[in-house]
């Protein structure tokens, strides 16, 4: 080791110190709640009419539960990545298998619905849905950046970005599916599943600079 | 590295310098340049102290060490091949010799050939300019021009040459 490395070693080890907080896990949480808090408080202000009997049509829970899967596997995931480490977690893979699953299904399952749909005159364009669907995915993604400030050193920052915009994606479909009256499959691909991937790949996109290091 | 979260700078130092042959070893595999691995390899402990408290003490140490390693090859890797893409190295282009005419000479030759190609007037006039170092005053004085007349006359020389011989003024 050459005398610069050593001087560069002890000025690294003049300037440690005890880091100042630890709580990644309860800003993650806190984050969670103040999520799950908007989304609630938008679920009982506008809730769609005859929602409890939306819950027992099997095409409604089927979407609402792919949704919900790929909003909590992504979150986890885009926790866990946040921290360096390689090989990747079991887990993680798990997690991110499951959400890219969840996502996969919902994307057959509205392929195999959306052709005997389309030729049908439906309204399906709806303002409010997309703003709902962008607003909730882009709070969702500043919630996890919030949470994983300071903290966010990704060996993967593209997957974290991708699942971030996934959890944000989710997220805002559920709240969507809480609000939204309409029924109409293209509406629910124009207006829902279409601002969800514009916004997860923006938050992808910029998952790279935001999370560089 | 619990000792060094607890900001013990001993045990830190002690850290660094264990864990420093190790960083530089792999990081050498993958980069194969020594000198482009010492850099990287301070990178990489750079940013180990940067990115400490991400590290969590019921975790293991070497997957958090090798996540760091990981992100920061591939950093530089990156670099490296968009440098490689974009950039060609041309040895004659740096090419020099040990006498100095041998260098100058290609360049001389061709100074001769583009002065040839101008007027008698014009020819004074640029190598009083850009040979002798002369400002526009002293070489209207010499030549009976106004500075002004001088640095329209240089500048259509320059822009001339520049147009016959496709070269930078």
């Amino acid at each position: 080791m050459s005398l610069n490395d050593d001087l560069f070693l002890e000025k690294l080890a003049a300037e440690v110190t005890p880091p100042r907080d630890s709580g990644m896990f309860q800003r993650y949480i806190t984050a969670a709640a103040v999520l799950i808090t908007v989304v609630l408080i938008m679920g009982f202000a506008a809730t769609r009419p005859e929602l409890a009997s939306h819950f027992q049509q099997t095409d409604f829970l089927l979407q609402f539960c792919l949704w919900l899967g790929v909003l909590v596997c992504a979150g986890i995931c885009a926790f866990v990545l946040a921290t360096p480490r390689w090989p990747m977690l079991r887990g993680v893979r798990l997690t991110l298998w499951g959400s890219l699953f969840f996502l996969t299904a919902f994307g057959v399952w509205l392929m195999m619905n959306l052709p005997a749909h389309i030729s049908e005159q439906h309204d399906t364009w709806g303002l409010a849905c997309i703003a709902v669907v962008s607003g909730i995915g882009v709070l969702t993604a500043c919630c996890i950046t919030f949470a994983l400030r300071g903290k966010a050193r990704s060996t993967y920052p593209v997957l974290m970005g991708l699942m971030t915009a996934l959890a944000g994606a989710g997220a805002g479909m559920v709240a969507v599916m809480l609000v939204c009256p309409h029924e109409e499959i293209a509406h629910a691909f124009v207006s829902h599943f279409v601002p969800a991937l514009v916004v997860g790949l923006f938050v992808t996109l910029s998952g790279k600079s935001l999370w560089r290091w | 590295m619990v000792l060094s979260l607890q900001g013990d700078s001993s045990a830190y130092l002690t850290l660094l310098r264990q864990i420093r042959p190790y960083v530089r070893s792999i990081v050498l595999r993958h980069v194969g340049e020594p000198d482009k691995a010492d850099d990287v390899a301070q990178d990489v402990l750079l940013a180990i102290h940067t990115a400490k408290e991400t590290w969590q003490p019921d975790l293991e140490f070497m997957p958090w060490l090798h996540g760091v390693i990981r992100y920061k090859t591939h950093d530089c890797l990156r670099q490296l091949y968009r440098q490689h893409g974009r950039e060609v190295f041309n040895e004659v282009a740096y090419e020099t010799f040990a006498a100095p005419e041998a260098n100058t000479g290609l360049e001389a030759h061709d100074m001769e050939r583009m002065l040839n190609t101008l007027t008698e007037k014009q020819r004074t006039l640029l190598t009083l300019t850009k040979v002798q170092g002369m400002t526009a005053i002293e070489a209207g004085r010499e030549l009976g021009m106004t500075p002004v007349a001088v640095k329209v006359a240089v500048h259509r020389i320059l822009k001339g040459l520049q147009a016959a011989f496709g070269g930078k003024e």
